[in-house]
């Protein structure tokens, strides 16, 4: 009886034994990952669609102008669908995220899709550019204050991250843009990612950075080079912290651990001790970078508020303050793939660094 | 030795990381310096005005309503059929427009007989080089009826006629027609939602299933005032240019822009907007946190204007809900009320203490019939025994989206205040603006803190809306035969009658006296410019039009 099973069950049997055990592993893992990345994110945008009809308010209210009448705000429901049963309209957005259409923007009447499209670079920019300086002060300092325990360099390492991480993103956005544009005149004015007058580059990949370059016109990536340095080095300085913190947390672990003993016993050279300690403690690093990323895309909204960046973070805090339920929804989809996409990078790359995560 | 020498290099290798970054950072920073002192440099030179907004324009078409930002830049981009006559006495250190007196705008003669509003046109052209007609004025009332939101309430407003609002009699000559007579439309004429559309140019746009192009409206003009858009980024950034066609009405005061660009830059963060100002990168701002007006004051650059707006912070009581169906207790209140201490604690004394329903802005407003100017808590205990109050907690609503966090401060400062006579209350915040709006004309709430304001400089605009018997809005339930008597009064009395002053004051007066609200402050219009920019007026609709502005 077993010979007649399936075919395609046999099939996929066949491969599964044809396949190297080392890729059924892998593809077992991704699988698992995958499974828990589509729940996580059904999850998410029910509870934020749920959240935001029923804590939320009625946008037709607003659209209605200043002085709504009943007729009014009634036929902006019906032509926004709000007027449908809520179960309706669940079942409606999430036919229309099947097939692609995040909805339209109920203040600006375009595609938020498209808007989305439109803003992320931005925020992408300058979350990258954040990211980057926060990993090299963190790293650094880190490394430094665990080489040199107990030395001035270690106590300093220790009130910057303190400092940090007592200070919030915003406030500090705006004591940098008070000192080094207002005061000093360093840094250009924080009004957005280009100056006024300037113009933009021509679009190709909606990067600024990138299409000045390849449009031949790089003053323009200047230009947004110069006007993302304060909100990227605002980003940068709160997020070194955590980083700084762990490496340095971390770094001493390696550093008093058997292997590391090991190695300074055998008489190995201390850079290359170093770099044993360093490649362990990576592992926890690595882990938390994932965590960073997903907190630098959070924490990049109020500080794209102080700086009037108008990236994705902006438009988050336009969209629930206006009660603009696709811009919200959007707004969370697009954050929460984010986040999910970088742990599930995070948790294969940590496969990859620590065997005994494999092996478990 | 060795182990030594290998961490001092690892160490000089991370200083040396750091000091390159750092390094970097200051390159950046060397040749950013230039950039800022052109980007003083520009905003002062005069071509552009820079306008830093806390809020951005969601649309362009102004039936998608969307923010002040986006009116204001309507303002700009469209003729009125009317304006309010520019004078040059100084209020508030500017020169003042006529709330009664009306020029051209679109129309360059009128006349009103209470009943119909005929107009016979001035020559304008749009930046689409197409003539003003009669036609243009026709297919705009078209397109506000038929879109049935901002622009249809107007209407209704006003007393146009729906269902015939013009009537054609040449291509620069019509009528619109009233339902009723309404003497609020001639002011209403003046409001930016009247705008007239360039029709040609609309229809250029326009499809089966969108006559009336909305979709290319959202992210185009097409009118026939000052300025034009020439970008448009959505909820950030739109520039405006002169229309080259564009002439004005010399002969009653209304100039030709001086600002050849005008650039709007959405800048949601009170302090950076502040920043930008005092450095001089932006020309002028709206609507800043009055906390900042004081550190503003030490800017040398800049001047702060407070002109009074139509609106107030208002503390409501919904007759219909109880406890507050009782006119003493609404009294007690009223009396324990510091108004004083709000404007100096809630408002940096920057918002005066209203002791009128409306703005003084409005004409025929008087304070007279504020039942305890000032906090007599004697008396409130008096009005608290003959209302029988037990002691019971009063919930009173608030919500920072409605006003701002001031609603707050408001709220909290109140209920300190009314502890002092006796009087328990319990805040409850309603995070959402929507929500709170919606709860507060439905009666869900019985005493809230809300901001109310009205468009048209009129009484019979703004007591008819917010406060008339059968007004949707009116959350306080309120209203007799003679409220109802009086909003038609004013409705059909001319603006400076004495019939219209008597039918106003009576209609304050039984808001007043019966403690059915209790104004706390009237709102200021602040707008804060730069010294580099000059002629600026305070417009009676609050809108300001920047064609008046010019380099000092």
């Amino acid at each position: 009886m077993a010979a007649v099973a399936p075919s395609g069950s046999t099939a996929t049997l066949s491969i599964h034994r044809l396949a190297p055990p080392w890729v059924r592993r892998w593809a077992r893992i991704i699988g698992r990952r995958l499974l828990f990345f589509l729940i996580t994110l059904w999850l998410v945008l029910t509870l934020t669609w749920l959240l935001t009809r029923v804590v939320g308010g009625n946008p037709a209210f607003k659209l209605a102008g200043p002085t709504p009448t009943p007729e009014v705000v009634h036929g902006i429901e019906v032509k926004l669908g709000l007027d449908k049963p809520l179960f309706t309209q669940y079942v409606d957005y999430l036919g229309n995220l099947a097939r692609g259409r995040l909805g339209t923007d109920y203040f600006t009447s375009q595609s938020v899709g498209q808007e989305v499209v439109d803003r992320a670079p931005a925020t992408l920019q300058l979350v990258a550019f954040g990211g980057l300086l926060a990993l090299l002060f963190g790293l650094v300092l880190g490394v430094l204050s665990a080489l040199r325990r107990g030395k001035p360099v270690d106590h300093a390492g220790r009130v910057v991250s303190v400092l940090a991480l007592a200070t919030p993103d915003f406030f500090l956005g705006l004591l940098l843009a008070y000192l080094l544009f207002y005061k000093l005149h360093v840094f250009p004015a924080p009004i957005g990612q280009l100056p006024v007058g300037t113009a933009p580059p021509t679009k190709i990949t909606s990067f600024y950075l990138l299409d000045g370059i390849l449009s031949g016109n790089p003053g323009a990536s200047w230009a947004f080079l110069k006007q993302m340095f304060l909100p990227a080095l605002t980003l940068g300085l709160i997020y070194m912290a955590p980083i700084l913190r762990l490496t340095r947390a971390s770094m001493l672990d390696s550093l008093a651990s058997d292997s590391v003993l090991y190695a300074q016993a055998c008489g190995l050279r201390r850079s290359l001790v170093v770099r044993y300690a360093l490649r362990q403690s990576m592992t926890l690093v690595v882990t938390f970078l994932g965590i960073l990323i997903a907190a630098l895309i959070g924490g990049d909204v109020l500080v794209e508020q102080v700086y009037s960046w108008g990236g994705l973070g902006q438009f988050g805090v336009e969209a629930v303050v206006n009660d603009n339920y696709p811009a919200i929804q959007a707004f969370v989809l697009i954050v929460g793939v984010l986040a999910l996409v970088v742990y599930t990078i995070v948790d294969i790359v940590y496969t990859l660094i620590d065997p005994r995560v494999r092996l478990s | 030795m060795l182990h030594v020498t290998r961490s001092r290099r690892v160490v000089s290798v991370a200083v040396l990381s750091i000091v390159v970054a750092g390094a970097g950072l200051l390159a950046v920073a060397a040749t950013a310096a230039p950039g800022t002192a052109r980007a003083r440099a520009r905003a002062s030179a005069g071509s552009t005005l820079v306008v830093v907004s806390p809020v951005g324009v969601p649309s362009l078409d102004g039936e998608n309503f969307g923010t002040s930002t986006q009116q204001e830049v309507l303002t700009n981009v469209g003729e009125p059929i009317l304006r309010f006559k520019p004078l040059t006495t100084k209020q508030h250190g500017a020169p003042i427009g006529s709330a009664t007196q009306f020029v051209g705008g679109a129309c360059k003669s009128y006349k009103f007989t209470g009943k119909a509003f005929t107009c016979n046109l001035g020559h304008f052209v749009s930046p689409y080089g197409n003539t003003l007609t009669s036609a243009d004025v026709k297919f705009t009332l078209d397109y506000l009826i038929a879109t049935k939101a901002n622009g249809l309430v107007g209407m209704t407003l006003s007393g146009i006629d729906v269902k015939h609002p013009i009537t054609i009699s040449s291509p620069t000559k019509f009528t619109i027609n009233l339902s009723q007579h309404n003497t609020t439309v001639v002011p209403a004429l003046t409001f930016w939602t009247f705008d007239p559309l360039d029709s040609k140019e609309v229809k250029k746009h326009a499809t089966a299933k969108d006559p009336f192009a909305r979709a290319w409206l959202a992210t185009h003009t097409a009118m026939f005032g000052p300025y034009q858009v020439t970008k448009f980024v959505p909820n950030q950034e739109v520039d405006l240019a002169k229309n080259p066609n564009y002439t004005g009405n010399p002969a009653a005061g209304i100039p030709t822009p001086t600002y050849d660009q005008v650039v709007y830059r959405a800048v949601p963060n009170d302090g950076t907007r502040a920043q930008l100002l005092c450095s001089g990168a932006a020309s002028l701002t709206k609507s800043i946190n009055v906390n900042l007006y004081q550190p503003l004051k030490s800017c040398k650059n800049v001047t702060t204007y407070n002109f009074p707006y139509i609106a107030e912070p208002t503390l409501y009581f919904n007759v219909k809900v109880k406890p507050f169906d009782n006119p003493n207790l609404r009294k007690a209140i009223a009396c324990a009320i510091n108004k004083q201490q709000i404007s100096q604690s809630v408002y940096s004394g920057q918002w005066p203490p209203a002791h009128s329903l409306a703005t003084p802005k409005l004409p025929s407003i008087t304070e007279k019939y504020d039942i305890c100017p000032t906090p007599d808590i004697a008396k409130s205990k008096q009005f608290l025994s003959a209302a029988g109050y037990n002691g019971e907690t009063l919930n009173l609503y608030y919500s920072v989206g409605n006003s701002g966090q001031d609603a707050q401060e408001n709220a909290t400062l109140i209920q300190s205040q009314l502890k002092e006579a006796g009087i328990n209350t319990s805040l409850q915040a309603v995070p959402d603006a929507s929500k709170f709006f919606e709860g507060a004309i439905t009666a869900q709430y019985g005493m809230f803190v809300f901001l109310w304001g009205a468009n048209v400089p009129t009484a019979a605009w703004a007591f008819g809306a917010w406060f008339g018997p059968t007004s949707f809005l009116n959350g306080t339930g309120y209203g007799t035969p003679q409220t109802a008597k009086d909003v038609l009064h004013l409705q059909t009395t001319s603006l400076t009658s004495r019939a219209q002053t008597a039918a106003s004051q009576d209609f304050q007066k039984q808001f007043m006296q019966n403690a059915v609200v209790v104004p706390l402050v009237y709102q200021q219009n602040t707008i804060i410019v730069n010294k580099s920019v000059c002629g600026l007026r305070s417009d009676p609709g609050d809108f300001p039009y920047w064609q008046f502005l010019r380099p000092c």
